[in-house]
């Protein structure tokens, strides 16, 4: 990583993130990460791989300003997640995206790209694009209610792009789609990428992240395990194998400090796959 | 961003929240029960026989209070939870829009539909008066606007207990707690007066912070004239106002 601070579009620098979850009587934290850093270089696609509950939700979230981090910085583009500035050039497709079923996608991506700062007559000419671009045109003038999850994910995404930001985040972007909807999907967040983009996305879909990401983070319980570069699995076993190896062998590097402090966080043991 | 375009913000949040309530089907529910309720209460105004125009005007008037509280209650305590369920609030908050700006656009959203909700209840009620060959009385209007501003007052506040409760159910019953404890604050100034040292304190401060909803109960001072003195509305301007601060200072802590 030779990049300067200029050149990335994330940093996380020793970010911790605690839950605080309410019980019947009183609360407890849960800590999601602890001393978590690493950065995304502008203009790439960067993937997120992990079991469930790695933290790769809280990773989107806190970069989209929706969780504030507990200790720690994040930077996007060199400023605060929170501020306005950098909402401006960012994207977001939350996991399962909903709109409300009695409006038509032209209408909707109207009212997002107003809240985004857009302007008429720009607003309706960039909506037409992006319905254009997302593959929804021959569908304009149905209403959500009719839509399937493979158009209600493109309406997600046609919302995340369409005032053009410079960085575009996504959750789960090909969850529960059919292969030609996958395919279409990929293929979208592809050509914005080539736009200059930088998109970050989280994927329970090793072989999605492979083709579309030229880097990846596993992250295996609250913690960082390895970042992958695409040589790496194009010359070697497969990004799969990579994975796989990283999630059930890291064990036996994850450090004995970490694992007393999450104990001690939780107040619950956390039981470590032994293989 | 300029002023202009954060009142820009907030007309687009509330326009787009007015609308949503109304597509729900528990408005439509809500508003065929209330015409039911409504029709209903011609039966309590017919026992009484020399003053059936007052009687059917206040039992009216008294339905549509308690019906606009309840409608306003369960928007505002549902609000964020539904919004947070559906995951929609991520797609505002993730955009350039202030915390402060998308809580008074949700305000101003509920204001409206409770707004529109008063206005089909008056016409309601108006047709179930002459539908009994009965004449409006002139203070009918004056205290559907004292149940507007009452409304109004516990929106703002059912905002902030919403944000600070952790479950819809509890914003609902606080908010209806608040609406009751709105009703006696007017009898805490005797209390006071006859009070001293710490108590003296505490009832004063109560008196103060709670919401004197009786202000706005307009039914027996409207045919006297216009019935909400200056006094009245900058208390009710305050109160929404100060309940809304605290409300954004929630809502920018708040974690989705």
């Amino acid at each position: 990583m030779g990049s300067t601070t200029e050149e990335k579009a994330v940093v996380f620098n020793n970010v911790e993130k605690k839950y605080t979850v309410n019980r019947l009587f009183g609360t407890c934290e849960i800590t999601a990460f602890k001393d978590l850093s690493f950065s995304i270089n502008k203009g790439v696609i960067t993937g997120l791989l992990g079991l469930n509950g790695a933290g790769k939700t809280t990773i989107l979230k806190l970069t989209t300003g929706l969780l504030f981090c507990t200790s720690g910085t994040v930077s996007v583009f060199g400023r605060s997640p929170l501020s306005l500035e950098t909402k401006k050039l960012t994207g977001f497709l939350p996991e399962l995206p909903y709109f409300s079923p009695f409006e038509k996608p032209l209408d909707i991506l109207k009212y997002y790209g107003a809240l985004s700062g857009m302007k008429e007559p720009f607003i309706s000419k960039r909506a037409e694009e992006v319905l254009e671009i997302t593959g929804l045109s021959p569908h304009k003038e149905k209403k959500t209610g009719q839509f399937s999850k493979g158009m209600l994910q493109r309406l997600g995404i046609a919302q995340a792009i369409m005032h053009e930001p410079e960085l575009l985040i996504l959750d789960e972007p090909a969850s529960g789609l059919d292969p030609l909807a996958v395919r279409d999907i990929r293929q979208i967040i592809s050509d914005t990428a080539k736009k200059g983009t930088t998109v970050l996305l989280s994927s329970h879909s090793i072989s999605e992240v492979e083709k579309i990401c030229s880097e990846v983070l596993i992250m295996k319980e609250g913690r960082l395990a390895r970042t992958v570069q695409r040589h790496e699995w194009e010359t070697g076993s497969g990004l799969e194998e990579i994975f796989i190896n990283t999630v059930r062998t890291d064990d036996n590097y994850m450090s004995a400090s970490l694992r007393n402090n999450r104990n001690a966080d939780t107040k619950e043991t956390v039981k470590m796959d032994s293989i | 961003m300029s002023f202009l375009s954060y009142l820009k913000l907030i007309w687009i949040l509330a326009y787009r929240t007015f609308r949503e309530s109304l597509k729900t089907r528990f408005f439509l529910l809500f508003a065929i029960f209330a015409f039911i309720l409504m029709y209903i209460s011609v039966l309590g105004s017919m026992l009484a026989i020399s003053h059936e125009e007052r009687v059917l005007t206040d039992i009216s008037l008294l339905l549509m209070e308690i019906l606009c509280i309840v409608y306003a209650i369960f928007q505002v305590s549902s609000a964020f939870s539904t919004e947070i369920r559906n995951k929609t609030i991520y797609l505002v908050l993730s955009r350039p829009v202030p915390r402060a700006v998308c809580l008074a656009g949700k305000e101003t959203g509920v204001m409206l539909s409770t707004a529109f909700i008063i206005l089909i209840l008056s016409l309601m009620a108006v047709f179930v008066i002459k539908s009994r060959g009965l004449s409006v009385p002139d203070y009918f209007f004056a205290a559907a606007v004292g149940t507007f501003i009452k409304t109004a007052i516990l929106t703002s506040f059912a905002f902030l207990l919403s944000l600070l409760s952790t479950s819809d159910i509890t914003a609902f019953v606080m908010s209806g707690l608040f609406y009751v404890l709105g009703h006696v604050t007017s009898e805490i100034e005797p209390l006071v007066q006859k009070a001293s040292g710490v108590k003296f304190f505490i009832l004063k401060l109560c008196g103060i912070l709670f919401p004197n909803l009786n202000l706005y109960s307009v039914r027996d001072t409207a045919a006297a004239g216009f019935p909400f003195t200056a006094g009245s509305l900058s208390a009710a301007f305050l109160w929404i106002s100060a309940a809304y601060i605290l409300s954004a200072w929630a809502f920018s802590r708040k974690e989705f």
